[in-house]
């Protein structure tokens, strides 16, 4: 039995890592680089990813490597879809267990690479951090500054009390 | 066109004036163009591009996209200069925009390793163009001091990455700072942090990344990076370096922050809303999108009142400043849910009234692309009232139901006549979806459905359509020449019909819609005589023409007996087939077959084995042979779920099942049921007795997992 094809990624920082063709091709970016440039031995290189955030983004790749692709035109509409869209696996969960910097670079590395249930994921995870807080929690969270006006900041509250109880 | 040794498309032969008529159908749709000399497949020839430029007929245009993107490699020519494409519809490009006349340009990207004075000199130009409107700006290629006081200058300018340096020769990063530092204010003390010593990728660190006077939420610089090139990179030759903040953060990044924001509760969106002016907009959105009432918006108007029936009137009379705040939310709305039995949420007619004898010129009712009508009722004014639809229009959902009565009134049914003839008036086709469902049926309602699917036929890709058909109803379904997924029951709710009336509409359904990729029929029909000539498999049989089915629900209130030959054919007729339902339940008129499933269960690998897309198989199965585990290697399935329906008694012990079932599901495949409530030929097994083959299922994947098998 033949092995399995492979390919060889170039972190940003020049460490590189062979990995399965199949595992790789989870991204569409590197699948769709070697569609249009043939394989080749020559490693592709992955200038905005670092060796531990692509580490991190492989072992993702390689526990869903037989996952079916996510349909590009999934209709959200459909219940079905909507319900598979809101779940995170326990897997998925424990893997995104990291520092606040670490997912912030998995997500860039995710939309970078074109990995949409990682990308999900991530953002899935910060909603999470978000859930509950207060602005002003949310602010000291993620270093953001207030650019509204108090006044500003009551109007929007104001008006938006209804959805509230939606 | 055909592909050239060089890798570029060009024209078989001769373009005559006769070769453009359908093109104008399409080209002005283009609103986003991605262009790469590298991609051979995409590329079109230089001497096709020059070719339309010397021959387009008069009356037509090239296409006019808002956003541009030009990536390229090595030296080849490009086809953006010689189509001229850039116009002044133009809001986002990478390459030379500055011979347009107005200034448009909200975004400017320009990668390239190398340049000259020429290269500079023109998006020197490009900025001075367009510097008015841009507001985010990346440059990835040597530049000097003179694009440096051009960028300082952009007043609309809120991200900015650059990499000015030459290739090759890695800049100092103590020679820009005192630049960037002097022109937004400074940053901490301004010492540098080597933080990676590989001599290649020098990646640098500015300390006082937290002065909120230059961080992520800087309110004139929203953020900025700079680049450096690395003599060891090889396609991409940037490396990005981030200067304020340790990386770019996906908050910072505009689809990934509503990407986030999307997952958030109601309550959660109110108060993201207010965290600062970037999250306001997509939380806003988020939150003003859906619409269950119209109440909320119209509050902003004007204080309401709830009346003693519920529905919601204003306080006085609506002035013209009362508007203000109106326009902040109302182009939000995307989608509008109309529920009549929802009192609480509906507007008064006078309201209603007032809104459109008050509504100010400038100002415009929201326009949503999507409304759904949920009404039991026959008085449910809203939609005609209020002129909510429009050209934005893609969903028109009508629904009638049934809480109270099977059928509807004479009242209901001429309401959603009117809102049909509504659409159908529109100017243009603009609907993708409608959904017609009411349980009662007029020839003046056929008539006006027929007559909204002609209007908006050649762009409805989506149909559900629950009520009486007649031959009009059928004929306008056929017709349709880009439909995809339909959703039909076509019969009366109150009584059975006879497979002989409906079987020649679904050959002909077939015949005149090949290439639907999903179909549900929901038909409440009947059989005379013995049931073991159903015509359910007949059905299935003509069905089989639908070659791109991938879903295909039938829920028809026949017995159903599958066998392997049948099983096979599906295989070699639906191979992109991924959800499968045979049901013999009706959910429209409520119907369900009392009769025992026929179809074995060890029919199951045939499915399997045929059928390599299916991720969801549901069929009422029944346990009458025995069932051995299979020794049989199966092709790969994409199985996730298999609902056996109301599969009664398995003759074998349940061990025996989940043996046979584990050797012919792929992993991890998940097992459901309709077997809550016993039926009088139902026997043997407990309640939940597939819930335990479910389980032990699960049991026996996970230890293989952890064998690593």
């Amino acid at each position: 039995m033949s092995a399995a094809p492979q390919v060889t990624l170039e972190s940003s920082d020049g460490e590189k890592f062979k990995v399965d063709k199949e595992v790789a091709e989870r991204s569409v970016l590197i699948k769709n680089m070697i569609e249009d440039v043939g394989e080749s031995d020559n490693p592709i290189p992955l200038p905005n990813v670092n060796a531990s955030v692509l580490k991190k983004v492989l072992e993702y790749c390689e526990h869903h490597r037989g996952d079916p692709l996510p349909a590009a035109d999934a209709d959200p509409s459909n219940d079905d879809n909507r319900k598979r869209a809101t779940e995170i696996s326990d897997w998925d969960q424990k893997f995104i267990q990291v520092d606040q910097e670490m997912l912030f670079e998995i997500i860039l590395a995710a939309n970078y690479m074109d990995i949409k249930p990682l990308l999900d994921v991530g953002c899935k995870t910060v909603a999470n951090m978000i859930k509950g807080k207060t602005p002003e929690e949310i602010r000291k969270l993620f270093n953001i500054v207030n650019d509204f006006t108090p006044e500003e900041e009551a109007q929007i509250k104001k008006e938006n009390e209804w959805a509230e109880d939606r | 066109m055909a592909k050239q040794p060089n890798g570029g498309w060009a024209f078989t032969d001769d373009v005559k004036d006769a070769d453009w008529s359908r093109y104008a159908v399409y080209a002005p749709r283009i609103r986003e163009l991605f262009n790469s000399n590298w991609d051979s497949l995409t590329r079109l020839s230089i001497l096709a591009a020059r070719f339309v430029l010397a021959h387009p007929p008069s009356d037509l245009q090239l296409p006019r996209p808002a956003s541009v993107e030009f990536s390229a490699i090595g030296n080849r020519l490009t086809t953006l200069l010689e189509l001229l494409i850039i116009s002044q519809s133009l809001r986002k490009l990478d390459s030379d925009a500055s011979r347009i006349h107005h200034p448009c340009l909200e975004e400017l990207e320009l990668t390239c390793n190398s340049s000259n004075a020429a290269l500079v000199n023109a998006l020197n130009v490009c900025l001075i163009k367009h510097g008015s409107r841009i507001a985010r700006l990346e440059i990835e290629t040597p530049f000097d001091g003179r694009v440096w006081a051009f960028i300082f200058s952009l007043s609309s300018l809120q991200t900015l990455y650059i990499a000015p340096f030459t290739e090759y020769g890695l800049g100092r990063l103590e020679e820009i700072m005192p630049i960037i530092q002097a022109q937004i204010g400074g940053a901490g003390d301004g010492s540098i942090l080597a933080e990676d010593a590989d001599p290649a990728i020098r990646r640098h660190e500015l300390l006082g990344d937290t002065d909120p006077r230059v961080g992520s939420s800087h309110p004139a610089k929203r953020s900025i990076t700079t680049a450096m090139l690395s003599p060891a990179s090889g396609w991409v030759p940037t490396v990005g370096i981030a200067v304020f903040g340790s990386a770019l953060s996906p908050l910072d990044v505009p689809e990934l922050l509503e990407m986030i924001i999307g997952n958030l509760a109601a309550k959660d969106l109110v108060l993201a809303a207010r965290v600062c002016r970037t999250w306001s907009e997509p939380a806003l959105d988020r939150i003003w999108r859906e619409m269950r009432s119209l109440v909320p918006l119209f509050s902003l108007v004007r204080p309401m009142t709830q009346q003693s029936d519920g529905e919601w009137e204003f306080i006085g009379d609506i002035k013209d400043v009362d508007w203000a705040r109106y326009a902040v939310y109302a182009p939000r709305i995307r989608e509008v849910v109309v529920r009549d039995y929802d009192r609480e949420a509906q507007l008064s007619t006078q309201a209603m009234r007032a809104i459109s004898a008050h509504l100010p010129s400038h100002l415009q009712l929201p326009l949503p692309a999507t409304i759904y009508l949920l009404a039991t009722a026959p008085d449910p004014q809203t939609l005609l009232e209020l002129p909510l639809i429009s050209q934005s229009l893609r969903k028109l959902g009508l629904m009638h139901l049934r809480f109270l009565t099977n059928h509807a009134s004479p009242g209901f049914i001429s309401y959603l006549q009117g809102v049909l003839q509504i659409a159908s008036t529109l100017h243009h086709p603009c609907l993708e979806e409608l959904r017609l469902c009411c349980s009662t049926s007029s020839a003046a309602l056929t008539g006006a459905f027929s007559a909204c699917l002609l209007k908006h036929g050649s762009r409805i890709a989506r149909l559900v359509a629950k009520f009486p058909f007649d031959e009009q109803a059928w004929a306008s379904i056929f017709s349709l020449p880009t439909l995809q997924t339909l959703d039909i029951a076509p019969l009366n709710v109150g009584t059975l019909r006879t497979p002989e009336e409906i079987i020649p509409m679904i050959r002909t359904l077939v015949e005149r819609q090949p290439l639907l990729r999903s179909l549900r029929l929901d038909l409440g029909l009947t059989v005379h005589g013995d049931p073991s000539n159903s015509p359910y498999s007949r059905i299935i049989r003509d069905l089989r023409g639908l070659r791109n089915l991938e879903t295909l629900k039938l829920h028809i209130t026949l017995p159903l007996s599958l066998c392997e030959s049948e099983v096979r054919e599906m295989g070699a007729s639906w191979q992109k087939m991924r959800i499968l339902e045979f049901n013999t339940v009706s959910d429209w008129t409520g119907i369900r077959l009392d009769v025992a499933p026929q179809s074995d269960l060890s029919l199951l690998s045939h499915f399997v084995r045929g059928l390599p897309c299916l991720e969801e198989l549901h069929v009422p199965f029944i346990c009458n042979a025995p069932l051995k585990a299979s020794q049989e290697q199966f092709p790969a399935s994409a199985l996730q779920t298999l609902n056996v329906g109301k599969c009664p008694a398995p003759q074998e012990s349940q061990e025996e099942v989940v043996a046979y079932l584990a050797s012919v599901l792929p992993r991890d495949t998940r097992i459901r049921h309709h077997s809550v409530y016993r039926t009088p030929w139902q026997h043997g097994p407990r309640p939940g007795f597939w819930d335990e083959v479910d389980r032990n299922l699960a049991s026996i994947w996970k230890a293989a997992k952890q064998k690593g098998l």
